[in-house]
């Protein structure tokens, strides 16, 4: 069973932070937690929860700037360098943005069948409504991502959805090395975190390595609403959720595919929590 | 053992048809194979029965019409009833079509372990793929077949290499017998019908595979040699560009080369990549 390392950047609600690190600790026990909290420059000090007595809880002190849409993926490579220097132990890091919950056991378990979790989709500019907006030349032709492709001896970037990827520490390690050189530890001005992890796994993919999905369902890309039967649904396994694409999303990697077994969290605005508690206390309480 | 029948809609070459007998046999041995032969064929109906004289092959002695783009199921339809009157006991039936080939053994052990093998994309206009059609949708049959499965749209995907075991089959063929003829609908009946069937098993609860024909036409990957070999290794993926107005691989930037078993184009002719697969069968 692999032991991760949650890599989480904190939204400033300290309430949805808890109810992340709670869900970890219930459904993920032993696993490491790497949490980043953006930089606030109407703010000195940080507010947060405390996790000092949490023994599995790091606060990553180095805060960077985050904008929407502007790309994260620096953040997490803060939180690997940040978990590296405290030397925890961990075989895989696990992408997650502040809307992340578990929502069963037996990830570590299925991790490890994995070097790499992760969606790619390959650049294409064919038009159509349904085509990904991050597929766009002016992204392909950007300096830091050419000097991804450069290194990594490849043509064309891969999209992909970024909550719930997962990579092996080594790889991770070599993402961070490739990131640091082509890109600054700042919003980029694109999605980072969709783009270069799902190179790195692509090249991976044509040298021979199997990729998993990420981990985590996400209803950002499809028109489909996660209600209490899609969380059972989910928890269960069995089947296939069917529902049309998001005009100018992602293509949804677990809509439309028998995969549901292999997803373990959700990715929920705060305005959906009932929904998880109330699936959850059922499971209690059965 | 899972017992495996092979459903094999033909129109061309007999010799290569041998070839693709020859092919299953190999690869997936104790299978039985039914051959439906198209009206259009019916002149080479003898050089069939001759080139495909094998003790486990079947050839349907119904020929049905076919045109191209224009559907195909009622063909494969034809053979499950071909071979439930012959008596034929199976557990899953393949569709396969006649420029393909198999490449690797374990095909039985496999399907045992799902109900079907499908491709399903829900009807969706802002895809560009022209196998999302707003006359198929409103075609009254059509409608009528949705509507029977509960359903507000119909479902397609890759035709080549679904499966499915006998009990689900005998719905699609049910189904399939209740709305539609046994001629060419005017659409792609093999990429919509099954996969729609599919699509409402699967949202009460039944899991299915990819198919297990790995295809070239819908992107800019060829088959080669080379592919053949990393299809073969189950390990990594293969990642392409779509072709405009095709549909989107199943197995194309995913890891699935573990559930592939057959590939196509394999043309119908004595070529390199014939006799490339041909040397695997050693």
């Amino acid at each position: 069973m692999d032991r991760l390392l949650f890599s989480i950047l904190a939204d400033g609600s300290s309430d949805i932070l808890e109810r992340q690190i709670s869900a970890i600790n219930r459904f993920s026990p032993g696993s490491l937690i790497c949490v980043h909290h953006a930089e606030d420059p109407t703010s000195p000090g940080r507010e947060g929860p405390d996790h000092s007595g949490a023994g599995n809880v790091f606060s990553n002190p180095n805060s960077h700037a985050i904008r929407p849409q502007e790309g994260v993926l620096h953040a997490h490579v803060s939180n690997f360098q940040h978990a590296v220097a405290q030397s925890l132990e961990f075989d895989k890091i696990v992408l997650f943005s502040a809307q992340e919950l578990l929502i069963k056991s037996g990830l570590g378990e299925y991790t490890k069948r994995f070097t790499i979790g992760a969606q790619t989709e390959l650049y294409e500019n064919i038009e159509t409504a349904n085509n990904w907006a991050g597929f766009r030349p002016e992204v392909l032709n950007f300096p830091g991502v050419k000097r991804v492709l450069s290194l990594l001896g490849l043509p064309l970037f891969a999209g992909g959805q970024a909550e719930g990827q997962f990579f092996s520490r080594d790889v991770f390690a070599h993402l961070e090395r490739v990131f640091v050189e082509a890109f600054p530890m700042e919003p980029c001005g694109f999605p980072t975190e969709q783009i270069v992890p799902a190179t790195f796994a692509m090249r991976h993919g044509f040298a021979g390595t199997n990729i998993s999905l990420p981990i985590a369902f996400t209803a950002s890309s499809a028109q489909v609403e996660i209600s209490e039967a899609v969380l059972h649904q989910l928890r269960k396994g069995d089947g296939a959720l069917h529902a049309r694409a998001r005009p100018g999303a992602l293509r949804p990697p677990h809509i439309g595919a028998c995969v549901l077994k292999d997803v373990y969290a959700v990715s929920l605005p705060a305005d959906r929590y009932d929904i998880w508690n109330k699936v959850m206390g059922e499971l209690e309480n059965s | 053992m899972t017992k495996v029948l092979f459903s094999l809609p033909v129109h061309e070459m007999p010799a290569i048809v041998r070839d693709q007998i020859e092919n299953i046999n190999y690869f997936c041995p104790n299978a039985t194979i039914v051959i439906h032969i198209s009206a259009g064929a019916a002149a080479l109906e003898g050089e069939f029965r001759r080139q495909c004289d094998f003790a486990n092959v079947l050839i349907n002695p119904s020929s049905y019409e076919t045109r191209w783009n224009e559907g195909i199921f009622h063909t494969h339809v034809s053979n499950y009833l071909y071979a439930l009157e012959r008596g034929v006991a199976f557990d899953r039936i393949v569709l396969l079509s006649s420029n393909e080939l198999l490449v690797k053994p374990g095909l039985a052990e496999y399907m045992a372990k799902f109900a079907m093998g499908s491709h399903v994309q829900v009807y969706d206009l802002a895809a560009d793929w022209g196998g999302f059609r707003t006359d198929v949708a409103s075609d009254r049959s059509v409608r009528k077949f949705v509507a029977s499965l509960g359903l507000t749209a119909y479902f397609a995907g890759q035709a080549e290499g679904q499966f499915f075991n006998e009990r689900i089959f005998a719905r699609i063929v049910r189904l399939f017998v209740e709305n539609f003829p046994m001629a060419p609908c005017g659409f792609n009946s093999e990429e919509v019908i099954p996969p729609t069937v599919a699509a409402s098993l699967s949202m009460a609860g039944v899991s299915y595979a990819h198919p297990i024909t790995f295809c070239d036409y819908s992107t800019a990957i060829r088959m080669t040699p080379e592919l053949i070999d990393q299809i073969r290794s189950g390990k990594g993926a293969v990642y392409a560009q779509r072709v405009p107005r095709s549909m989107r691989s199943p197995h194309i930037g995913v890891s699935t080369f573990e559930g592939i078993f057959s590939v196509k184009r394999v043309p119908r002719e004595d070529c390199e990549l014939r006799r490339y697969v041909r040397g695997l069968m050693v």
